[in-house]
C-alpha cells in the first residue's frame, strides 16, 4: 500500500516558508533584467577594421570595439546601434563599419519608443567614434547596403533582398548618404530609379571618369538592375540618371547585366567607357559616355559585339599605352575575345584552359612597377588541371598579345587575393585559394613562381594580412592556426586552447607591433590575443565572456 | 489586563449562585446531606412524593390560579451549593518573558536594482537564510537591549546570455537590537547589524579556457566589502508563559547596504597560466537594497 506523502516541511516551517514565498514574490514582481540577458547573443557578426576589431551584438543593438592595447590587452567599448540591426558592412578601407537598423515603429501601448530608420558609423579612430544618420526619409526599412569602395564616401541603401518589413516596397528607391557630412546637417538623397520593370541588383561606384563635356572627372555610380543599366553622376544623382535598356539584338529578350568594367579615359580625349557582359547572350557591350548637352547627365552610345559564347569576365586592357581592349572570357570555348571598343571587331585568344576568372595584376597605369602592356592572371578553371595562366596583353607580331604562361598547378584557382606591399614583401605578391582548400599559393608577380603550402584540413580560410606581413590560414570550428610570414614563407602554427571562427591582424599605432585577435564565436564570444611580430605564445591572452560586459 | 473569558465567565457565575444561596436562606438538609459511603439506598432519606395538582378553582382560569404551596411539599430548594469560589486576589501586572536567549531562522528575501545583478537573476530579487542569535544584555522594564551574531546565505542563479551563472551572497554580521514589549507576547524591535558581505560570482561561459583539454572553467570572482543593515519588526509569542522555551514568529522589514564592488571575473587556472588569463568586467555590483525577513524564533 502507498503511504501517503509526508509533509515536506513540518506544518511550522512550511506556514513560515509560505510566508517567505509571498514576500518574495512580492519583491520579484518590483522588476527584472533586460531582456538582452534572456537570450543567447547568436548570431554575431565581426569585422576587422585597421585598429580594432567590431563586433556586431543585435540582440542587444551595440557593436563591440575590441581595440588591442599593450601586452595583448584588449578594451571593449560598446557603441549603441539602432534597434533592429538588418545590415553591416565594413569600409573596403577597413576604417569604418556601417550599420543599417530598420528601427522601431511603436504602436498604442508599446513601451518602447519610436525610432526611425539609422545609419550608425563606427569608426575608430574618429571623436567620437561613433555617428548616427537618421534616416526618416525612407518610406519603410531597408536591407540593402552598398558602399563606395573608391573614397569610401558614399553609401546606398536600397531594398535588397531580405527586408520583407514592408507590405509595399519599391525596389527602385534608393538613399544616397554623403559620409563626409556630419549628421546633423546631412541631407540624405532619397531617389527612385527610372525603371522599365527590373530592380537594382548591383550598385558599382566608379572612380572619377574622364567623360568629354565636363570639366571635371566625374564619380559614376552604376546601377545593375535584373534587365537595365542606370547612370548617374555622384555629384548630382537626382539629375544626371540615364538609364539604357537592355535587349538583344536578335530577339525580344531581356537581357541581365552580369558584371561591369570601366575604363577612365583618357584626361584630353575624355574617352571613358563602360564595358558590359551579360548572364543570358554572348554580346558584351561597350558604353562611350559623354555630357549631354546641359551637362548635367550622360549620352551614351553603346556598341555591341558578339564574343561567341557567355562570357565570364571581361576587363578593358592594354595591349600598349594607348591601345584599349575589352577582354571577355568565354570558358564555353576555351578562349579569350579582346574586342575594340571603337569598332566592335573581335579577335579571339585560344587559351590552354577553360578560364572564368580574370585580374589584372600588372596595369600599364603602374609604370613604376609594370611594363606598358597590361598582365592578366587568368584562373579558376573549368578543369583541375587548368591552374593559372598569366597572360601578356603587350603587341607581338601575328597575334595580339605578347604570351600565355601557365603556371604548373594541378588544382583549381578559387580565388585570388591582394597584398599589400610591405616590408616583406614588394607587392608582387598575390595569395591564392584553391577549389579543394587543401592547400594554397603564394604567388610572385615578379618571378612568376607559386609556392605551394599544403595544410592538413580542408575548408581552410584565408586572411591577408591588411599590414601586408602574413597570410593567416585557418580551419572554422577547429583549433588549428598558422601565420605564414611572406618574407620567409614560414608557417608559424599557433596554439590555440578553443575553436576559432575568424582571424584578424590588427594596428596597434606605430611603432608598435600589430596585434592579432582571433574570435572563437561560441558562447558568449572568446578572443586570443597575440603580438603579430613575435607570436609569442607566452605573452598571448585569452579572453571570454566578452559579450557579457558592458550590458 | 482584561481577565481572559472563561475566568469572567467562572467569576460572573460564583459570583450569581453565591447571591441565589443567600435570598433563599439555609440550604435543605436534604440537598445539604452527602450520602455516607456504602450506605443502601433505602438508608438514602427520600425525598417526599410530589402531590398531585390542586383541582381548579371555579371562575378562575387555571393559568391565574395562585401558586400554593400543598401541604407537605417540602420548600424551593436552593440551588445546590457551587464549588466553595474564592475570591481572586489581584493579579500581579502581567509581565513580558524575561527570556535572555534567542535563536532565530528566517528566510530573507531582499530586492537588489543594480545593473551588475542582472547576469545573476532573472528578477531584482534575492532569497537568503537568515540565522541570528542573541542575548540580552540590559532590560528595564518592557525595553530590552540584545547583541548577537546574524548570518545570512543566500544567492541567486540563472543563465546569463545562455551561460549559466550564479551570485552567492554571504553576510556576517553583529546584531544590535532594541525591543520593546507591548504584551507578553508581543514586542517590536528595531535591528542594526553592521558586518560584512562575501560576494562570489560565477560564470560558465563555454570560451572560457581550461587546463583539461575540452573543458571549461568557470569565470569567477569574489570579494568581500562591508554592508549594514537596518530593519525594524515585531515578534509574536507562540508558546504559553508557562512553556520554558518561548517560541516566536518574526517579521522584519528594513534596508541593507552594501558597499559595490566591480565585478571582474575570469577563470582561475592557477599557475604561470594566471598570466594568459583575461578577465572580463561586467560593471559594478550593489547589493543594496530594500529586504523582508520572516522568521522562527525559540528564546530561553
Amino acid at each position: 500500500m502507498r503511504r501517503p506523502p509526508r509533509p515536506w516541511l513540518p506544518a511550522p516551517l512550511s506556514a513560515l516558508a509560505v510566508a517567505a514565498a509571498v514576500a518574495v514574490a512580492s519583491v520579484a514582481g518590483c522588476g527584472g533584467r533586460p531582456d538582452v540577458w534572456n537570450g543567447t547573443p547568436t548570431p554575431i557578426g565581426s569585422y576587422g577594421l585597421t585598429t580594432a576589431v567590431a563586433v556586431l551584438d543585435p540582440p542587444a543593438n551595440r557593436v563591440v570595439l575590441l581595440t588591442p592595447g599593450n601586452d595583448q590587452s584588449l578594451s571593449a567599448t560598446t557603441l549603441p546601434v539602432g534597434h533592429n540591426v538588418v545590415s553591416a558592412a565594413a569600409s573596403p578601407d577597413l576604417g569604418k563599419l556601417l550599420v543599417l537598423s530598420a528601427g522601431h515603429r511603436a504602436t498604442i501601448g508599446d513601451s518602447q519608443p519610436n525610432e526611425v530608420p539609422s545609419l550608425t558609423v563606427i569608426e575608430p579612430t574618429a571623436s567620437p567614434p561613433s555617428r548616427r544618420y537618421d534616416l526618416g526619409v525612407l518610406s519603410g526599412p531597408v536591407s540593402g547596403l552598398a558602399i563606395d569602395p573608391v573614397e569610401n564616401r558614399f553609401v546606398v541603401l536600397y531594398a535588397g533582398t531580405s527586408s520583407g518589413t514592408s507590405f509595399v516596397e519599391n525596389p527602385n528607391e534608393i538613399v544616397i548618404v554623403d559620409l563626409t557630412q556630419p549628421p546633423a546637417t546631412a541631407t540624405p538623397v532619397d531617389y527612385t530609379l527610372h525603371s522599365v520593370g527590373g530592380s537594382p541588383a548591383r550598385f558599382d561606384f566608379t572612380r572619377p571618369l574622364n567623360i568629354a563635356g565636363f570639366s571635371t572627372p566625374q564619380r559614376l555610380l552604376i546601377v545593375e538592375s535584373t534587365q537595365d543599366l542606370a547612370l548617374l553622376r555622384l555629384d548630382d544623382p537626382t539629375h544626371s540618371e540615364t538609364s539604357v535598356p537592355l535587349t538583344s539584338s536578335t530577339d525580344t529578350r531581356r537581357l541581365v547585366p552580369a558584371g561591369i568594367t570601366v575604363d577612365a579615359g583618357d584626361p584630353v580625349a575624355g574617352d571613358a567607357r563602360v564595358g558590359v557582359r551579360v548572364m543570358n547572350d554572348s554580346t558584351v557591350i561597350t558604353l562611350d559616355l559623354t555630357a549631354d548637352a546641359p551637362a548635367t547627365g550622360l549620352s551614351i552610345t553603346p556598341n555591341l559585339a558578339d564574343v561567341g559564347g557567355i562570357p565570364s569576365d571581361i576587363a578593358f586592357v592594354h595591349s600598349n599605352a594607348t591601345t584599349l581592349r575589352l577582354a571577355a572570357l568565354v570558358p564555353s570555348t576555351g578562349k579569350a575575345v579582346l574586342v575594340d571598343p571603337l569598332t566592335s571587331l573581335t579577335v579571339p585568344v585560344a587559351l590552354p584552359g577553360a578560364y572564368q576568372s580574370l585580374s589584372l595584376v600588372q596595369t600599364a597605369a603602374t609604370p613604376a612597377t609594370a611594363p606598358a602592356a597590361d598582365t592578366a592572371l587568368l584562373w579558376n578553371g573549368l578543369q583541375t588541371a587548368d591552374g593559372a595562366a598569366f597572360w601578356d596583353l603587350g603587341a607581338a607580331v601575328k597575334q595580339p598579345y605578347s604570351s600565355i604562361q601557365t603556371i604548373g598547378l594541378q588544382t583549381q584557382i578559387s580565388g585570388v587575393l591582394d597584398v599589400p606591399a610591405s616590408s616583406a614583401n614588394d607587392g608582387m605578391l598575390k595569395v591564392l585559394q584553391t577549389r579543394t582548400s587543401s592547400a594554397f599559393y603564394v604567388l610572385d608577380l615578379g618571378t612568376r613562381t607559386a609556392a605551394p603550402l599544403n595544410t592538413s584540413g580542408g575548408d581552410i580560410s584565408l586572411r591577408v594580412s591588411p599590414l601586408g606581413d602574413y597570410v593567416w590560414s585557418f580551419v572554422a570550428g577547429t583549433a588549428n592556426v598558422a601565420a605564414t610570414n611572406f618574407g620567409m614563407m614560414h608557417p608559424h602554427p599557433l596554439i590555440m586552447e578553443r575553436a576559432v571562427s575568424e582571424v584578424y591582424e590588427v594596428s596597434r599605432g606605430a611603432g608598435v607591433n600589430p596585434a592579432a585577435i582571433i574570435l572563437h564565436d561560441y558562447g558568449d564570444l572568446g578572443a586570443t590575443v597575440f603580438d603579430a611580430a613575435t607570436l609569442d605564445d607566452q605573452t598571448r591572452r585569452l579572453y571570454s565572456g566578452i559579450l557579457l560586459g558592458g550590458l | 489586563m482584561t481577565p481572559r473569558p472563561h475566568l469572567l465567565a467562572a467569576a460572573l457565575a460564583a459570583a450569581t449562585l453565591s447571591a441565589a444561596g443567600t435570598a433563599s436562606g439555609q440550604v435543605p438538609e436534604v440537598y445539604a446531606q452527602t450520602p455516607a459511603p456504602g450506605a443502601t439506598p433505602a438508608e438514602v432519606p427520600q425525598v417526599p412524593s410530589v402531590p398531585s395538582v390542586p383541582a381548579p378553582m371555579p371562575g378562575v382560569p387555571p393559568n391565574q390560579m395562585p401558586v400554593v404551596p400543598a401541604a407537605g411539599y417540602p420548600p424551593m430548594p436552593a440551588m445546590p451549593a457551587m464549588p466553595a469560589v474564592v475570591e481572586e486576589a489581584p493579579r500581579p501586572p502581567r509581565r513580558p518573558r524575561v527570556d535572555s536567549w534567542q535563536a532565530m531562522i528566517g528566510l530573507r528575501a531582499a530586492l537588489i536594482r543594480s545593473t551588475g545583478f542582472d547576469p545573476f537573476s532573472n528578477q531584482d530579487g534575492v532569497a537568503a537564510v537568515a540565522l541570528s542569535f542573541s542575548r540580552v544584555l540590559l532590560r528595564q522594564d518592557r525595553l530590552a537591549l540584545a547583541l548577537g551574531l546574524d548570518f545570512n546565505y543566500g544567492g541567486s542563479s540563472t543563465n546569463a546570455r545562455g551561460a549559466p551563472s550564479s551570485l552567492g551572497l554571504t553576510r556576517g554580521s553583529l546584531l544590535i537590537e532594541g525591543r520593546y514589549a507591548f504584551a507578553p507576547r508581543l514586542y517590536g524591535f528595531l535591528r542594526a547589524t553592521p558586518g560584512v558581505l562575501y560576494l562570489s560570482a560565477s560564470i560558465q561561459d563555454p570560451t572560457a579556457p581550461s587546463q583539461q583539454i575540452g573543458g571549461t572553467t568557470p569565470l569567477t570572482d569574489s570579494a568581500t566589502v562591508p554592508a549594514v543593515d537596518g530593519s525594524v519588526g515585531a515578534a509574536v509569542g507562540l508558546a504559553p508563559r508557562t512553556s520554558p522555551v518561548g517560541a516566536w514568529i518574526l517579521a522584519q522589514g528594513g534596508y541593507g547596504w552594501a558597499a559595490s564592488h566591480d565585478l571582474v571575473l575570469a577563470p582561475q587556472l592557477g599557475g604561470p597560466d594566471q598570466s594568459k588569463i583575461a578577465p572580463v568586467a561586467l560593471g559594478s555590483l550593489s547589493a543594496s537594497g530594500p529586504f523582508l525577513v520572516v522568521s522562527f524564533a525559540l528564546s530561553f
